[in-house]
């Protein structure tokens, strides 16, 4: 109870999980990289970071919606996955989170702090949600229940996942929404959505994601159906939060204006793959790929010079029927005759990060900064 | 000197100088919650039942005097039915004074109206009985028949609605669906004839027909209603499944119950709690109107099974042209009807609060 | 220095071209106590050929202003003028479209096309009206007019299930302007697009209002979409418009702190560019409008005066465009833009 007062502070759960013979889920705890000495470069950066996916596929009806994603988070660490409708951002989201349709094909892994969630059972996987890893979504409103009051829907998740009497799962909550802004956390308690904002909403659903202390938080869209005031205070919410908590974010947006004030890292998808990882400061000055560079002009506010009418050609493709070659080729200003013919793979760029480009060694691309 | 400093100034000179401060703007929310009168704050559930139950007397009354006007519209009339056909215009002019028929309409009804309040209906034309005593005999009847199939069919439906619902996509969801669309289609009065040939005439397991009060030999008297009430929880259970099952599918694809997975709750809290709680007010409006459905099925099933209900005695009172005893039975029934609006009515407003809102 | 208080909120003193004035525009739903003002006394005119951008939060009031002027939505009190055939300025029929003066542009193209027919039928729809021609005919004509939105005829007889997002919000443009209406109401009509797609659909927008001398009002909540489309802006809070003005002014020099907080809230990429700084609270509930100012809850700079008196609407006269004037209605834009206001106490 105490331990819960500040946030910061983590309370060590106990061997929950057990992978092999060893628990190396111990949440909040900090890795011991003395632990790991001597072992493989791979098991070592594998562990080091919280999550790990490798070569994720995703198939729905016969269509393969996520071709090979690879992406990493360390702890703490907040990273944007940035792309068009239908560019699988979500679904990799729900991949992560074991969220996706029972009738999804799903092969590759999944790892969270060494253990393959794709392999987990069903029990362990709820187990570790609202825990350890939380997922927020785009419509704050319809993602909270109509006719069950906030406080009930909050104590929900925490008796799931603690074992702790009704009158503690009732303070922490409220603590919770004292921390995410709300003005009074004990009347907000009783409350129904139908009488909540959708800014008070989200911030209800962030205190629930984090009222377990999670590690990683998922965020969809968190902002997009808000308010531009709102959104403000929901970035500038999860920016603190983030911090208070040790929290790793990754935030999935098409808008790259809150990436870019909020993350480190921005991951890039287009049609069902990454196409460029790459950290902010160096994509905002020197994008490493031609689609980024494109939704980075496309997006790239002048309010005081609105004059440039900057779109990107075509509609994005569907992942249903890829485009032969880079996908991307239809729309990209410098596409060659060997783009259609060659997929590129995904490789480290010549400034970092990593890039699907064939022509990325001859290409100079201008950022916005 | 610009226009605003005048302006300031002014206000400055005029203001009162003892509210300094801006008054605070009370948010909405803080204002309609008083807690001296919380019970009867707008939206909260004192308030919207109090005003359903104040409403009720009103429909109530409304209802009698439209039973009583649909009654009087039917030709004939009671001199007829007494007299025969070949009754002289003198003698009917006899008979309808004797019962008061002679005087306007509104005042045939008040006074009807007024005796009815103190639960007097009038006597039976045919046998001189006391309606409310033929009533209180039958209703009994039926009302156990009604209730034991409304409560069949929540027992079996229910669950089968939910199950389905979680499966919709899959093969269990789909046979189910198919079935209950089948027992749709079915009149339960066929159903009932079906079963009588197969567990009475057949296996001879079970009575045809004939009824033993409860209150004198109770496993006797539910022995004898298993048929009917069989008969009744096989067609409901066939619109419960397929209104249940399609609400739940709906709610199990919602953002609320992605929104529960994604917190780790398990598989039981989110079907029950989320998903099936928002179904509540689907449930409880299907079953509402189900009651009614059924109540109306008594009519026949009574007829079938030789029960001495309501609807029996209804139909006999229609067959003789007994109108006093036909207002006082239909009556009976719209009152049924209206009290089970009210419940269903008060229900919804415990389990949905936005139905509080919309009416308070 | 001098300035002029005006009585109305119009941007234009003497029109010499109007296409839409309204005056004293109120919208109420509802009775008594718990009336709501969606819409309170507003003012709008907008010029031929021009685009009135009209932003705000949700709950602004900026949806029920466009929807009162295509009568979609009750007119309380005020009156509502629209350019006519013959070009002059006529009070607006009662009916829903003004006579079929006016056309909207729905934020979503799915909700606003009939799934089941080919989309050349939807678009044909709004030309029907006292014309006898073959359907082959119509049909030839709403092909063209796809073209001219940017969609090939091999689009024509798709159903909008069967399109992108992109693309239907191209028919749904089709189809505003099919009907020749001179006046078209945009309801956020990028909003539920790609970034990506956003800005053709402006432009498409934009090309359309030169080549059929269409005027628009244009709401959205999204200020990179009004800085790019629209020559005026307007600015509403709780049913009331706080500022208005010629674009580039308003935004490059907004005066009202909330047009202020607008912009500083939008999201920026460039690296260099200020941290958006968000305003505190919500708007509030506006069945009880805060009194005088009714910004005043969440400004940065109420004082007393903001709660007791309802700030005037001042012409900014220093800045004018084209005889297109910048009004506000704040009784400290002088001083924050002096820099000199003060911050309000935390008391109050």
């Amino acid at each position: 109870m105490v331990l819960w007062l500040t946030p910061p502070e983590r309370r060590d759960v106990q061997h929950r999980f057990f992978v092999g013979e060893k628990d190396i889920r111990r949440k909040g705890g900090k890795m011991d990289s003395a632990t790991f000495n001597g072992r493989s470069s791979h098991f070592e950066s594998s562990t080091r970071s919280l999550l790990a996916i490798e070569d994720l596929n995703v198939s729905l009806g016969g269509t393969q919606l996520l071709q090979n994603v690879s992406l990493s988070l360390k702890p703490g660490e907040l990273v944007g996955l940035v792309g068009e409708s239908g560019s699988g951002k979500t679904l990799t989201g729900l991949g992560i989170m074991g969220l996706l349709p029972n009738t999804a094909t799903v092969t590759g892994t999944v790892r969270y702090d060494g253990s393959d969630l794709l392999t987990l059972d069903a029990a362990a996987l709820r187990d570790l949600r609202g825990d350890h890893i939380s997922m927020i979504f785009q419509e704050p409103r319809a993602s909270l229940h109509p006719s069950r009051t906030v406080g009930r829907q909050m104590i929900d998740v925490l008796l799931a996942h603690e074992t702790i009497t009704r009158k503690q799962a009732q303070a922490r909550a409220m603590e919770l929404l004292d921390l995410v802004g709300l003005p009074n956390p004990r009347r907000t308690m009783n409350v129904y959505t139908h009488a909540l904002s959708g800014g008070m909403c989200q911030r209800i659903l962030i205190a629930m994601a984090l009222l377990c202390n999670p590690r990683l938080l998922i965020a969809d869209e968190p902002t997009t159906a808000l308010d531009v005031t709102i959104q403000a205070q929901v970035i500038e919410l999860l920016r603190r939060l983030a911090e208070e908590f040790d929290l790793a974010v990754l935030l999935i947006t098409h808008n790259l204006g809150v990436v870019a004030s909020l993350c480190s890292r921005i991951v890039t998808m287009y049609c069902g793959q990454i196409v460029n990882d790459d950290a902010t400061d160096r994509l905002l000055t020197a994008p490493q790929h031609p689609y980024p560079a494109a939704l980075l002009k496309a997006s790239d506010v002048h309010l005081e010079s609105p004059d440039d009418w900057t779109s990107i050609a075509g509609s994005p493709a569907n992942p249903a029927r890829p485009p032969a070659g880079c996908r991307f080729h239809p729309r990209c200003p410098y596409a060659e005759l060997r783009c259609s013919e060659n997929s590129p793979i995904l490789e480290d760029a010549p400034n970092g990060g990593r890039s699907r480009c064939l022509r990325i060694d001859e290409l100079t691309l201008d950022g916005v900064a | 000197m610009t226009a605003s400093n005048l302006r300031r100034r002014k206000v400055m000179d005029d203001g009162p100088a003892t509210t300094p401060s801006i008054p605070p703007h009370v948010p909405v929310e803080a204002s309609t919650k008083q807690s001296s009168r919380e019970f009867l704050a707008r939206g909260s559930l004192g308030r919207f039942a109090l005003k359903r139950i104040l409403v009720f007397p009103l429909t109530a009354i409304g209802a009698s005097l439209l039973t009583f006007l649909l009654v009087k519209i039917i030709p004939g009339g009671p001199a007829y039915a007494r007299l025969g056909e070949e009754a002289t215009p003198e003698q009917v002019a006899r008979i309808e004074e004797q019962l008061g028929l002679d005087r306007p309409f509104i005042e045939q009804f008040l006074s009807w109206l007024g005796k009815a309040l103190t639960g007097d209906f009038g006597q039976s034309f045919q046998t001189g009985f006391p309606i409310s005593e033929m009533v209180s005999e039958t209703l009994p009847v039926t009302l156990q028949l009604t209730f034991l199939a409304i409560f069949g069919t929540c027992i079996v439906a229910i669950p089968l609605g939910v199950f389905a619902g979680k499966r919709a996509a899959r093969r269990p969801g789909r046979l189910i669906r198919s079935v209950s669309g089948v027992g749709l289609a079915i009149p339960d009065f066929f159903l009932a004839l079906v079963l009588i040939t197969f567990f009475s005439v057949w296996l001879s397991l079970l009575p045809q027909l004939g009824f033993v009060p409860f209150t004198e030999n109770p496993a006797q008297n539910l022995y004898h209603l298993l048929l009917p009430s069989l008969a009744m929880i096989m067609g409901g259970s066939a619109i419960v499944i397929r209104q249940v099952g399609a609400a739940m599918a709906d709610a199990m694809s919602s953002d609320y119950v992605r929104t529960a997975r994604a917190m780790g709750l398990s598989e039981r809290t989110i079907t029950w709690r989320y998903a099936f709680r928002s179904v509540l007010p689907v449930v409880l409006s299907v079953v509402g109107l189900l009651s009614l459905g059924q109540l109306g099925s008594t009519l026949i099933l009574e007829q079938i099974f030789v029960l001495p209900g309501l609807g029996r005695t209804l139909l006999n009172a229609i067959n003789l042209l007994d109108f006093p005893v036909i207002i006082g039975i239909v009556l009976v029934y719209v009152l049924i009807a209206l009290l089970v609006n009210l419940a269903v009515d008060l229900l919804s407003g415990v389990v949905d609060p936005t139905v509080r809102k919309g009416i308070s | 220095m001098t300035t002029q208080t005006i009585p109305t909120f119009s941007i234009t003193g003497a029109d010499p071209s109007p296409a839409l004035r309204v005056r004293n525009l109120v919208v109420r739903y509802g009775r008594g106590k718990d009336a709501i003002h969606a819409v309170d006394r507003v003012d709008v005119d907008v010029s031929r050929g021009r685009t009135l951008g009209i932003i705000g939060e949700s709950g602004s009031g900026k949806s029920t202003l466009v929807k009162a002027i295509s009568g979609l939505a009750p007119v309380s009190e005020g009156t509502i003028e629209i350019i006519s055939n013959s070009g002059t300025l006529r009070p607006a029929s009662s009916s829903i479209g003004r006579g079929g003066q006016v056309q909207m542009i729905f934020q979503d193209p799915v909700l606003a096309l009939n799934a089941l027919r080919p989309v050349w039928q939807s678009v044909a729809e709004p030309m029907e009206p006292g014309r006898l021609i073959t359907p082959r005919r119509l049909r030839a004509d709403a092909v063209e007019l796809l073209g001219q939105v940017g969609l090939g005829p091999e689009i024509a007889d798709r159903r909008p299930t069967h399109m992108s997002g992109g693309q239907r919000q191209r028919v749904t443009i089709a189809r505003a302007v099919a009907s020749r209406a001179p006046l078209v109401m945009c309801d956020e009509p990028v909003a539920a697009l790609d970034i990506s797609l956003q800005a053709g659909v402006l432009k498409l927008l934009d090309d359309l209002r030169t080549k059929l001398k269409l005027t628009y009002v244009f709401i959205s909540h999204d200020m990179t979409s009004i800085a790019r489309i629209a020559h005026d802006v307007g600015v509403m809070y709780l049913g009331q418009l706080v500022e208005v003005g010629p674009v580039n002014e308003v935004l490059k020099r907004p005066r009202h702190p909330y047009t202020q907080a607008l912009i500083r809230a939008v999201p920026r990429i460039r690296a260099n560019a200020a941290r958006m700084v968000p305003l505190e609270g919500e708007i509030p509930d506006a069945r009880r409008p805060p009194s005088g100012c009714r910004f005043r809850t969440r400004c940065p700079f109420a004082q007393e005066i903001c709660a007791q008196e309802k700030p005037q609407n001042e012409v900014l006269d220093d800045r004018t465009v084209d005889g297109r004037r910048h009004v506000t209605a704040c009784h400290f834009w002088r001083e924050i833009r002096d820099g000199k206001a003060n911050y309000r106490e935390e008391s109050l």
